[in-house]
């Protein structure tokens, strides 16, 4: 499989594998396994939220799938 | 489908001999089917004597080493089939699983010196009823949860997450984690539970 990214996005592919210490190939697959189990969560009619670590303020996390 | 990931010795300490265990990576029906014929009996066996001594709480399933024994693996390995975030593993000595082990791949580490970083964190970790303290009076084999955690690093380092686990501990295996496996403690979260984490170097300690 060929992954084709745009300049914007190989950037933030590059970033990232380098701020959490992992090659591009398993920061992808780590992607792929956020994306699959938030998916997951929310096909089971769960809510995803993140939370402000000092007001406690919830938001929803919206993932389209 | 489980794959067979190598060979190891435990020590039988009713024998005082070492005995060939088997891990594999994945659960597996038979796994399951020795929990629910074999593990099981004896936890409600146990449960049944406690409860004709009055209560059974959480405190007193602790104290006899039952803590997990509600834990409904069948149903685990049935949801958790396809996540792309989980992965198990069972050990087997004399064709009987001895201990399961359930790890997600899609957590991120708390402690200061790792904070963010991918880890794998332990969801459930199980040894038979046979082999526990306080459960059984001759604890048979010696050493399944050693292995299954080296196992959780052995899969953190193929993932290149250098090592790191995480776990929520039960009360009792808390200062197991803590003083024989040498892992940062992080205090009581949201769960109740005490949360533990192994860095890069203490894994390294842990497997030398």
């Amino acid at each position: 499989m060929t992954l084709n990214l745009s300049a914007h996005e190989m950037d933030v592919v590059e970033r990232l594998a380098d701020e959490k210490g992992l090659s591009k190939t398993a920061l992808l697959r780590q992607a792929l396994r956020l994306y699959q189990s938030i998916s997951a969560r929310l096909e089971n009619g769960e809510k995803v939220f993140v939370e402000h670590p000092t007001t406690k303020e919830k938001a929803e996390l919206m993932v389209l799938s | 489908m489980s794959d067979r990931l190598g060979t190891y010795l435990l020590k039988d300490r009713r024998t005082g001999k070492e005995v060939e265990a088997t891990l594999w990576q994945s659960i597996d029906d038979r796994h399951v089917e020795d929990f629910a014929q074999k593990w099981k009996p004896i936890f409600e066996t146990r449960k049944t004597e406690l409860l004709k001594r009055g209560a059974l709480t959480a405190e007193i399933a602790g104290e006899h080493n039952l803590q997990d024994s509600h834990w409904e693996w069948m149903r685990k390995v049935e949801q958790r089939r396809d996540g792309l975030a989980w992965a198990s593993f069972a050990v087997e000595a004399e064709d009987v699983t001895q201990g399961l082990m359930f790890v997600r791949m899609d957590a991120f580490a708390r402690e200061p010196s790792q904070r963010n970083k991918p880890i794998v964190d332990i969801d459930l970790v199980a040894t038979a009823p046979w082999n526990r303290f306080r459960l059984v009076a001759e604890p048979q084999f010696k050493g399944i949860g050693r292995l299954l955690l080296a196992a959780a690093i052995s899969l953190s380092v193929h993932e290149e997450f250098n090592g790191r686990i995480g776990l929520h501990a039960l009360p009792q295996a808390e200062s197991w984690y803590r003083d024989v496996c040498g892992m940062t403690d992080l205090g009581i979260d949201g769960t109740g539970m005490r949360y533990f984490e192994m860095t890069e170097a203490q894994a390294k300690a842990f497997v030398s």
